[in-house]
């Protein structure tokens, strides 16, 4: 079953889960359906056309979705979503 | 052989273990940075103690490259594009280290568009990521597109020896640019969970096409140089 790896900026969605399985078959259903779940998290990795923020990467295993099907990429019963999002944690320089 | 010359944008918790590595490798630093060492961050920027408290981290964290017998000198200001003349001009790399997205574009913008390498690194609550950047490979802008609202340390926290580990991580990914080594020039290492799994997640990404940045590069990603056989 394909699993989605929720970083940690966005875990307090999650209640802390870090890997969330999904019987989503596509990368947008899969974000579909950890919404479902986890209610308010969509928004914080989609815009309101639906498309994917742009401070946030989605990659299927180390292949970044923009260069497959985007959000209509493809998962396969091994694969994992991640969500990688900007962070900016460092000195105030 | 000349030196190579860097510069470090953000002496704090990611600054200190990186200026403290490229300065021990005998890279010549310029270390920027406006703000002053204070008690809470003690705990992340281990460079410093109670005895730094209210003084300047660029000079403070310049002195102690010294003391190691390395070369740096500091500029007490914020980093900004319109001044890299006076701060980063001469420098061959430049790395940031800071806590602020404006910033970090900033500075990778300036680096492609001058055809430098440059590495950003981040680091919030128990993970954190580093990307290398050099002419010629898909870029910070490339990558995540705009500055964002995200937290920052100083919002939610963060573990202070992850802090370290991704300053380490940073400083080697320099390190390796410097002496050619371009394996993960385009690149970003996301470690998600350092308390967990110590290995980073490797992700490479495609140039983005209309990246403001990598339009005004002087080596475009999106070009493919064409071979030119001898005697043609």
């Amino acid at each position: 079953m394909p699993s989605i790896r929720v970083p940690s900026a966005l875990r307090s969605f999650t209640n802390g889960n870090s890997d969330i399985e999904t019987t989503a078959t596509t990368v947008r259903d899969a974000i579909a359906d950890l919404d479902r779940r986890h209610p308010g998290i969509a928004a914080r990795v989609l815009d309101g056309s639906g498309a994917v923020k742009p401070f946030i990467r989605i990659f299927v295993g180390s292949e970044d979705i923009g260069a497959l099907a985007g959000l209509d990429t493809k998962l396969g019963e091994r694969d994992e979503v991640a969500i990688i999002p900007a962070i900016a944690g460092g000195s105030r320089a | 052989m000349t030196p190579t010359r860097a510069t470090l944008v953000g002496a704090g918790g990611l600054g200190g273990p990186i200026a403290i590595a490229l300065g021990a490798a005998g890279i010549e630093l310029t270390i920027v940075d406006h703000d002053v060492v204070e008690l809470s961050n003690l705990h992340r920027q281990i460079q410093f103690t109670d005895a730094d408290l209210g003084r300047p981290k660029a000079a403070r964290l310049a002195d102690l490259v010294v003391a190691r017998g390395g070369t740096a000198r500091a500029v007490t200001a914020r980093w900004r594009p319109e001044d890299e003349e006076v701060h980063t001009i001469d420098s061959d790399l430049v790395v940031d280290a800071t806590d602020d997205p404006e910033t970090k574009f900033a500075v990778a913008d300036w680096a492609v568009e001058n055809g430098r390498q440059y590495v950003i690194a981040a680091a919030l609550r128990y993970g954190g990521n580093v990307m290398a950047g050099a002419p010629g490979v898909a870029c910070y802008r490339c990558l995540f597109e705009e500055p964002a609202e995200v937290p920052s340390c100083a919002d939610a926290g963060v573990l202070g020896p992850v802090v370290g580990a991704i300053g380490g991580l940073a400083a080697a990914l320099a390190l390796g640019l410097v002496r050619g080594d371009r394996t993960f020039a385009g690149a970003l290492l996301a470690f998600d969970d350092l308390r967990v799994v110590a290995e980073p997640r490797i992700v490479r990404f495609a140039p983005r096409l209309g990246c403001s940045a990598c339009a005004r590069a002087p080596i475009s990603p999106h070009v493919t140089p064409i071979r030119v056989a001898k005697g043609s």
